[in-house]
């Protein structure tokens, strides 16, 4: 789950000028700010990166544990499910979980279903 | 600073950190501590973006990728263990938000600068940072 908090920043929005061609810049790039004509330029020219599709890479037992301690449902990880281990398999009949949880199925501290 | 013109793009972030590592004195520093509240995909790739775009330029540092202690603990568990500055030897006792006291202040001055000039705003913007900055070393002796 991701979330976004917006602040105060995302909603400053500026107001277009009606005559930008008027503006006198005193400081353009040597203060805080960045020199826009440079910075537009940059901002054409830039490529996103795209993200790649997340994999959970916690072994099992680890999530099936914070999992536990926060008391809230977990799915079991479905991009990098990998057999349960005899380790993980004891762990998971002491939390009254089924030995073989299968990809996409929803666990609890409780049990799954 | 930069005015994020179309959504919080990496693009945008990249050229803040170009400009900050331009404009601070980077020729004999060696390591660099980057604490940024989406640093787990930030950080992808981002030397693949500097070395492509002839407007940005790495400075020959070692990069130490971290996430602020305030937005660490609202990732994923994984990110706490990978990113959190408390993990990072040489870091210090350091929360990585304090950026985020800037814009407590700024945000009250940001009604003002919506009607101004950009050039004008570029000024208020400038004032009021070097006011915090000026406040900030003034009072840092009462924190030591």
């Amino acid at each position: 789950m991701r979330g976004f908090v917006v602040d105060g920043n995302f909603k400053a929005d500026h107001v277009r000028q009606r005559r930008p061609e008027d503006d006198v810049w005193l400081t353009s790039g040597e203060g805080m700010t960045a020199e826009p004509t440079r910075y537009k330029a940059h901002l054409k020219l830039a490529k996103e990166t795209k993200e790649a599709r997340s994999v959970n890479l916690t072994p099992l037992s680890i999530s099936l544990k914070l999992e536990y301690r926060k008391r809230i449902p977990a799915t079991v990880p479905s991009g990098h499910w990998k057999r349960p281990t005899c380790r993980d398999r004891n762990k998971m009949t002491l939390m009254g979980l089924p030995a073989m949880p299968v990809p996409g199925m929803v666990v609890t501290a409780l049990g799954a279903w | 600073m930069v005015d994020i013109l179309e959504g919080e793009k990496q693009a945008v972030v990249d050229y803040s950190l170009n400009e900050t590592c331009r404009t601070t004195n980077m020729e004999r520093i060696r390591k660099l501590l980057l604490i940024y509240d989406i640093m787990c995909q930030y950080y992808k790739k981002l030397h693949l973006r500097f070395e492509r775009n002839p407007y940005l330029e790495m400075p020959n540092v070692v990069l130490e990728k971290a996430i602020g202690q305030f937005h660490v603990h609202g990732h994923q568990d994984s990110c706490f263990f990978r990113f959190s500055s408390s993990f990072i030897p040489g870091a210090g006792q350091v929360d990585g938000e304090i950026l985020e006291t800037l814009w407590g202040v700024l945000n009250k001055i940001s009604w003002s600068s919506r009607t101004t000039t950009l050039a004008h705003r570029a000024e208020i913007l400038d004032d009021h940072t070097n006011d915090s900055n000026w406040k900030k070393l003034v009072n840092i002796g009462k924190l030591l």
